[in-house]
């Protein structure tokens, strides 16, 4: 697979003044890839979403996002098409006084002729589930619709990657539920690239990989098992470790055997009730 | 401080086209000294249920009364003054209120409003900035120079300093790592178990939140409040949580799940890890702590 995004020797600081944010920073993401980045507050990880998309722009290291150079001023607005980015806070992203005018405002402003816009924003509505909601005005709407609309939006331009900063940790368990849902199936379906900003290790679970910031610096890269259930390095950097794998360690030590794998509701209650009918 | 509601609505934007009514006839009492948690979905009417706690909204019907204050539709706002020196609002991301130029400033802002002198004021601003884990060493820098987490803190030291009786947050945690969660809800709970007559209104999507610290949980839907009681009947109902958009605490959720694939009454209403896992063992029957030898 090629690399969707490819990050080289980054380091970053705001001000000449202030320590580094970013420090030497390397790593790529491949095409079609779910990548979560976790971490404490502070650790850098919304400084780096900000390269991918060239809203922030490399002095030292270079970022490849798509195959252009971020460095290069006349490639953004094509890199900022092909990466679209979801904030967390829905009600600083909603800018149009309805639904389809809110998901057709990036359209416009890319030039895309009327016909085919009315057709993509159509069809991006209909994908995220928002049919009916078209006329209603976004501050009418949930948590978890105000998200799905800033999806809707990011998704008619066709990106290649979008990039999730923390763009559940507002939402009900509802809304949260209906975002993770439409990202895993853009993800499966439609082959988008996704980098997942976020604190919730739960969140991590069903993405492919898992890279941990902290303090400017890479940390740890590893498939979401491992890290789950690697209770140190999570403990080291502000991450609670899962409910489900602490209940079974303690579990463990009453003899009851449990599969280290464990990591869902599903998988633990299997575990229980199996060592149920052994007993 | 006690609160009561009786019939109170609210319709925002009244006999407009976008009329649209927000709490209908909500009746809720709280004791004074209790912790209460607020859930529902969004547009459940929460967060304008609390704009009334300290009058920033007034009922469009009905009254609430706080403490010996009640407020209805023609309240005057000067009348509310000495109310909102007893009642602490902390917003969602109540960094975005800070203003001043240093950190100490800041804090002491509300209490020189209240009519401290600025020396009181001061002392009561170095207390309750200790007592959020905030240095002396940050006392002199500009707010905004801190991090997000530091910000947060220095922003609800100066709610702490009017010295309310009633706290009330919304969502106080929201973008907090884990850790920094846990912190802060310690830090309230600490504050809450300091002084017997202190109270606290939480409005929180955390679940596990509202099962750990709360005497009551509220659960609000479309204005109006669908269940009251401890957080062992609330979070006993699972289907109907799940009905309106919510969920339970991930101990209930993986008790509840055990007993209906099983067929086999367990103890569901368990909100810690120790005692989900004590009722996990008795469920398989192997004998708890003994077990250790």
């Amino acid at each position: 697979m090629p690399n969707e995004i490819s990050v080289c020797n980054l380091s970053f600081r705001y001000q000449d003044s202030t320590p580094y944010v970013l420090k030497d920073i390397s790593l790529t993401v491949k095409k079609g890839e779910w990548l979560t980045i976790l971490g404490p507050n502070g650790s850098g990880k919304s400084t780096l979403a900000k390269f991918f998309n060239a809203l922030l722009i490399p002095l030292t290291g270079e970022v490849v996002s798509c195959g252009k150079n971020t460095v290069d001023s006349a490639e953004w607005s094509s890199i900022r098409r092909d990466v679209s980015m979801v904030f967390q806070n829905p009600d600083n992203q909603l800018v149009a006084p309805t639904v389809e005018d809110d998901v057709a405002f990036g359209l416009e402003s890319a030039g895309i002729p009327y016909d085919e816009m009315h057709q993509r924003v159509k069809d991006c509505i209909q994908r995220l589930g928002l049919e009916g909601f078209e006329k209603t005005e976004p501050h009418n709407l949930s948590g978890g619709q105000k998200q799905r609309v800033a999806l809707a939006g990011a998704l008619a331009l066709k990106p290649k990657v979008i990039v999730l900063d923390e763009a559940t940790s507002m939402l009900d368990p509802q809304g949260r539920n209906e975002v993770l849902t439409i990202v895993r199936k853009l993800n499966k379906e439609d082959g988008v690239t996704i980098i997942a900003i976020t604190h919730d290790v739960n969140e991590a679970i069903a993405s492919d990989r898992v890279i941990v910031l902290n303090d400017g610096s890479i940390v740890y890269e590893g498939i979401p098992r491992e890290l789950l259930a690697n209770r140190e390095i999570l403990r080291a950097n502000n991450l609670s470790s899962p409910f489900i794998v602490d209940v079974a360690r303690e579990l463990r030590k009453y003899q009851i055997l449990i599969d280290e794998n464990v990591l869902t509701h599903e998988e633990l209650v299997n575990a229980i009730c199996s060592y149920k009918r052994i007993i | 401080m006690q609160l009561q509601t009786n019939n109170l609505s609210y319709t925002y934007m009244k006999d407009t086209p976008f009329e649209r009514q927000a709490l209908s006839g909500l009746n809720i009492k709280l004791d004074s000294g209790q912790f209460t948690s607020i859930i529902g979905h969004t547009g459940s009417g929460k967060s304008t249920f609390l704009q009334h706690i300290n009058g920033l909204i007034k009922p469009s019907k009905g009254e609430i009364k706080v403490g010996d204050w009640t407020i209805s539709s023609d309240t005057k706002q000067k009348q509310l003054f000495d109310l909102r020196r007893q009642v602490g609002m902390v917003f969602q991301f109540p960094e975005h209120q800070l203003f001043h130029e240093t950190v100490l400033q800041d804090v002491a802002y509300g209490p020189i409003n209240f009519g401290l002198s600025k020396v009181e004021a001061e002392r009561k601003a170095t207390e309750y900035l200790e007592l959020v884990g905030i240095g002396a060493d940050l006392f002199t820098r500009s707010p905004f120079e801190l991090s997000g987490g530091q910000m947060r803190r220095v922003a609800i030291a100066g709610v702490l300093a009017i010295e309310p009786l009633l706290l009330v947050l919304d969502e106080p945690t929201v973008g907090l790592d884990p850790q920094g969660q846990a912190a802060m809800m310690a830090l309230f709970s600490e504050w809450y178990k300091a002084k017997e007559k202190r109270s606290i209104v939480l409005v929180t999507h955390r679940m596990e939140d509202a099962a750990k610290f709360s005497d009551q949980v509220i659960v609000m839907s479309s204005g109006k409040v669908l269940e009251i009681g401890t957080p062992e009947k609330i979070f006993s109902q699972v289907e109907k949580l799940k009905e309106n958009g919510l969920s339970v605490p991930e101990s209930v959720k993986l008790l509840s799940a055990i007993q209906s694939k099983s067929g086999i009454e367990l103890e569901t209403g368990k909100f810690t890890k120790e005692a989900t896992v004590e009722s996990i063992l008795s469920f398989l029957n192997v004998k708890g702590r003994d077990h250790d030898f």
